[in-house]
């Protein structure tokens, strides 16, 4: 509920940013819009973990319920698949991920199992010690596990080793084991250093939708993962993890895929506190983790208590498997830290726009070096730079019309001070100076200065050039054994068993 | 079927005769014979990019590289400033605590940002860089871009922690870093250039610092955006695997070797032996991924050390040492590793005199007693039951050279050994199932000074 009223205050006070800042007309650079930014669902993944989930059922014992069926995943762009996985009620849905159970230190956790598959099912506790079930509950029956006195961390479960144990993981037959320290539910471990405000859980997986389609004859040998999801979906469907400024988050990762999974964080540092449930000796920080099929892994991220409001830092996967599918564009494991608050809006004297004209020229006309100011309340100077960018004030003074922005601001060189400079490429910068911020973030511009030759403009090539597609014509006298190549004019060259031959 | 042509062994043997006529001037030796006048090769140390005021401009352009099997790939790439097309891009050396601002100009047909993984508080423009979402919502770079077509935007930061970090294109970065657009941050500390860290046991020798950037191309993939189609990402398929954007043997080659005009960053590590007098400091690697898979980097010879990773001295809160040593480093998508190498050990000896000195020789500094006057304890086949590398100089002790084999050349120079570094991945060691021309280098170990080396 909180969630939700922190992001309504949010949208609202950011589509008041964004209609002022629509009517400060375009701010300098991408052609993407600068639009504030809207975080779509309202639940967050930080506000998810309760305290402890399944029920007490006697002193120290916990007892959870799990149903393992057949369910569909919806991918995006709209495609579903079938999976299998655990639901919390007989007739509740399967989920992927599946139910996390949250217990504390020390108690013993009783997973009742039933079995609404056409096939035995087990299951797997991996790090707790149990005897594998390799004959597992069969459809229809109902099974019990008991895991004595467990320890904190962040742990799997998974269907066990039955005959096709294998392929009802990768149907999505697994969920998080989570279990807090006694007495201590925001922190990871028996230790003070490991203390959370936020914390978001985070299993990765994969889909290779011929194989949800075809579970029991599909070659696992051509897995080939086409999605890779976080809690069974994937950017943009995640949800953020919302925190604050000053708040540590601690994020539970587990690895529930085949391959290896990295992924990374942007402007903020994760330090892991423990893998596979078990607290690391030495805390490390890492730009870009990386964890292996199968495990689970604890970092802690803390947010200064500087940060900017409205800030995200984005978690995304760093082997350039953030996409989803045939595309290039984001998906797949992306998602955003995020703190409370509107973006603050930054007013500084911003040199947008920055030209140079004629470009090319050979400089004997002179160039003129425009700009345009934003930003500030009172830009009042504004510098240039030829090539070295100086420090803020040693640059040589433009002119303009100085008041309110927008300030257009310009200069020229003359043909004479262009002579002093050598052809080629150069570049211009531009700063701006409001009488209170001082000097803003330079602007800048490439002016192409060729003095030396003749200039060659309006070039065009008739018929238009595709390398790849001229051929030349076999001349006649040369005889191949399979096929004249004709883009590389000679015999194509057959791989490993001819010889190139011409007469 | 592949569209691209395969130099066959003879073919790219010719090829390398030709690298070391280039190299030696064009010098013809008979067989059988080292070359002794092989002009000093360019260092092949990590090159430094630095300006006084902490300030880059980085131009995104189009360009090419060259592969060991003879092909080109068009790629993407910063460029520095108005000078020529590089991949990877330049090295950024500053200094702990410089403001440091980078320009990107864009000339590509896409728009183009800039990310620095493991830096904090980033501005661009004057603001924190933040993600760009499109009217939509939806994510389209994960910070300002400059445009396509000439747009230009402004990074800055305080490098507040040393280490090494990498910098790359945060549009599109599935494809925008796998065409090349990416390169290396380097912070050095403030206690001096020739540390690590700012703790004295990452000291190193400064002329023995080395950069292993580490990438792979699917060439398919670059042809689909060389032509302005569209490629399929599940067809993705990396074929060449690069040290620096260059594949063995071009790993050997020196920095700025005319004929890499692209790619003028080199791989090959030289060092001395270890010597607490003359040459106790050792080697430093800096490590960058941006593949896609792990990459198990394996030094033959001796361990590395891990000191640090991602940018992060592998120490402990009471200044524990976790450092770590291992002979395969194992690197993944987005990480940095440095490490420290030193080859001879005078502790532990290897069961013979590396430099083949008799019993009455003097000792050489950092030898190690026991081996001293040790001789080969193996025989010597007799010459028709021998063949020889490329790189063997004639003689199995460091320092000595000998007669080739007849018909055998050597592109050895002084007695030096060579000893591989390459991912352990095998199938990553060959481009297009040619072997030997992938991610892999050599660490050449010069005899101790004085030498007859160039």
């Amino acid at each position: 509920m909180r969630a939700l009223a922190h992001t309504l205050l949010r949208l609202s006070v950011l589509m008041m940013l964004l209609v002022g800042l629509m009517s400060a007309g375009a701010l300098d650079g991408g052609s993407a819009a600068q639009a504030a930014p809207a975080l779509s669902p309202a639940a967050d993944l930080a506000a998810t973990l309760p305290a402890t989930t399944c029920t007490l059922t006697g002193p120290g014992i916990r007892t959870c319920e799990l149903w393992a069926k057949a369910g569909t995943l919806t991918l995006p762009g709209g495609v579903t698949v079938p999976i299998w996985g655990y639901s919390d009620g007989a007739a509740a849905p399967a989920i992927l991920p599946g139910p996390v159970l949250i217990a504390n230190e020390g108690e013993t956790v009783e997973v009742i199992l039933h079995n609404d598959l056409l096939e035995p099912t087990a299951l797997a506790f991996p790090g707790h010690g149990l005897r594998p079930d390799l004959a597992g509950v069969l459809p229809g029956a109902t099974g019990v596990y008991t895991i004595p006195a467990v320890a904190p961390g962040t742990f799997s479960y998974e269907a066990e080793l039955t005959t096709n144990g294998v392929r009802q993981v990768a149907m999505g037959l697994f969920g998080a084991l989570i279990v807090r320290p006694a007495g201590q539910p925001s922190w990871a471990y028996d230790d003070a250093a490991t203390a959370f405000q936020d914390e978001a859980l985070l299993i990765f997986s994969e889909i290779d939708p011929a194989f949800n389609n075809n579970p029991s004859g599909f070659d696992l040998a051509t897995f080939a993962p086409q999605y890779w999801l976080i809690n069974g979906q994937a950017y943009p469907d995640i949800p953020a993890i919302a925190s604050t400024a000053g708040n540590t988050v601690l994020l539970r990762i587990i690895n529930k895929g085949m391959t290896h999974q990295a992924f990374g964080l942007l402007g903020l540092h994760q330090t892991v506190v423990g893998i596979d449930g078990s607290p690391v000796p030495f805390n490390y920080q890492l730009v870009a983790d990386m964890i292996p099929s199968g495990q689970s892994e604890d970092t802690l991220v803390a947010i200064p208590a500087t940060a900017p409001s409205g800030m995200q830092y984005a978690l995304y996967e760093t082997g350039h498997k953030a996409h989803n599918g045939a595309g290039a564009t984001f998906g797949g494991i992306l998602t955003f830290i995020t703190t409370l608050g509107a973006p603050t809006s930054y007013a500084g004297p911003l040199a947008a726009n920055v030209q140079v004209a004629p470009s090319p020229t050979n400089g004997a006309a002179g160039v003129s070096l425009t700009a345009t100011i934003m930003g500030g309340t009172n830009i009042v100077a504004a510098e240039y730079f030829a090539d070295t960018l100086g420090l803020p004030g040693s640059g040589v003074s433009m002119n303009g019309t100085w008041g309110a922005p927008p300030v257009a601001v310009d200069a020229t060189m003359s043909a004479a001070a262009l002579a002093g400079l050598a052809t080629g490429e150069h570049i211009f910068y531009v700063r701006g100076y409001d009488a209170t911020l001082g000097w803003g973030p330079v602007g800048s511009a490439v002016l192409n200065l060729v003095t030396s030759g003749p200039m060659i403009t309006g070039m065009v090539l008739t018929p238009p050039d595709d390398q790849r597609l001229r051929r030349r014509p076999n001349p006649g006298h040369w005889r191949c054994p399979a096929k004249w190549d004709g883009r590389r004019g000679g015999c194509r060259i057959l791989y490993r068993h001819h010889r190139r031959t011409r007469d | 079927m592949h569209p691209l042509p395969v130099l066959r062994t003879l073919q790219r043997a010719l090829m390398l005769a030709l690298v070391v006529a280039l190299l030696t001037g064009g010098a013809s030796t008979s067989f059988g014979q080292a070359m002794p006048s092989m002009p000093a090769p360019t260092s092949s140390n990590l090159v430094c990019t630095t300006n006084p005021s902490g300030t880059f401009t980085l131009t995104a352009k189009v360009g090419s590289i060259s592969v060991p099997d003879g092909n080109i790939v068009y790629m993407w790439g910063f460029a520095l400033g108005d000078g020529p097309f590089q991949y990877p891009g330049p090295v950024l050396c500053v200094n702990q605590g410089d403001t440091v601002t980078v320009v990107l100009h864009n000339t590509l047909t896409e728009d183009v940002s800039i990310i620095f993984p493991g830096q904090v508080d980033v501005m661009v423009d004057g603001e924190p860089s933040q993600p760009v979402l499109d009217a939509g919502g939806n994510l389209v770079s994960l910070a300002k871009a400059a445009a396509a077509g000439g747009g230009s935007v402004t990074y800055s930061f305080v490098a507040r922690e040393p280490g090494t970090y990498l910098y790359q294109s945060g549009t599109n970065p599935d494809k925008q870093v796998q065409m090349g657009l990416a390169g290396t941050l380097i912070v050095r500390p403030t206690v001096g250039a020739d540390y690590v860290y700012n703790s004295a046991d990452t000291r190193f020798k400064p002329d023995t610092e080395y950069l292993l950037f580490l990438s792979e191309i699917d060439p398919t993939m670059h042809q689909a955006v060389e032509q302005g189609l569209s490629f399929d990402m599940r067809n993705y398929h990396p074929r060449y695997w690069l040290i620096n954007g260059r594949g063995f043997p071009d790993t050997l080659a020196p920095n700025f070797a005319p004929w890499l005009p692209n790619q003028p960053y080199s791989a090959l590590e030289r060092i001395h032996p270890y010597d607490p007098i003359n040459n106790p400091l050792p080697m430093l690697n800096r490590f960058l991924s941006v593949g896609t898979f792990n990459y198990p980097f394996h030094a033959h010879g001796q361990h590395v050390r891990v000191i640090a990773r991602d940018g992060r001295l592998l120490k402990g809160p009471l200044g524990e040492d976790l450092s770590y040593e291992k002979f395969t480093v194992t690197i993944g998508p987005g990480q940095t590793m440095d490490t420290l190498f030193r080859w001879g050990d005078p502790d532990r000896g290897i069961g013979y005199d590396i430099y083949g000195h008799a019993p009455t020789d003097p000792m050489l500094p950092g030898e190690f007693p026991g081996d001293h006057g040790v001789p080969l304890p193996v025989t010597v086949p007799s010459e028709q039951d021998q063949t020889t590398g490329m790189y063997y100089s004639g003689s199995p002790f460091l320092g000595a050279m000998g007669p080739m084999l007849p018909g055998m050349m050597t592109y050895n120079q002084c007695g030096e050994m060579y000893i591989i570094a390459h991912n352990h991945a095998l199938q990553q060691i060959v481009a297009w199932d040619v072997t030997m021309s992938g991610m892999a280098t050599y660490i050449r170990i010069d005899p101790p000074l004085p030498n007859m080396c160039p």
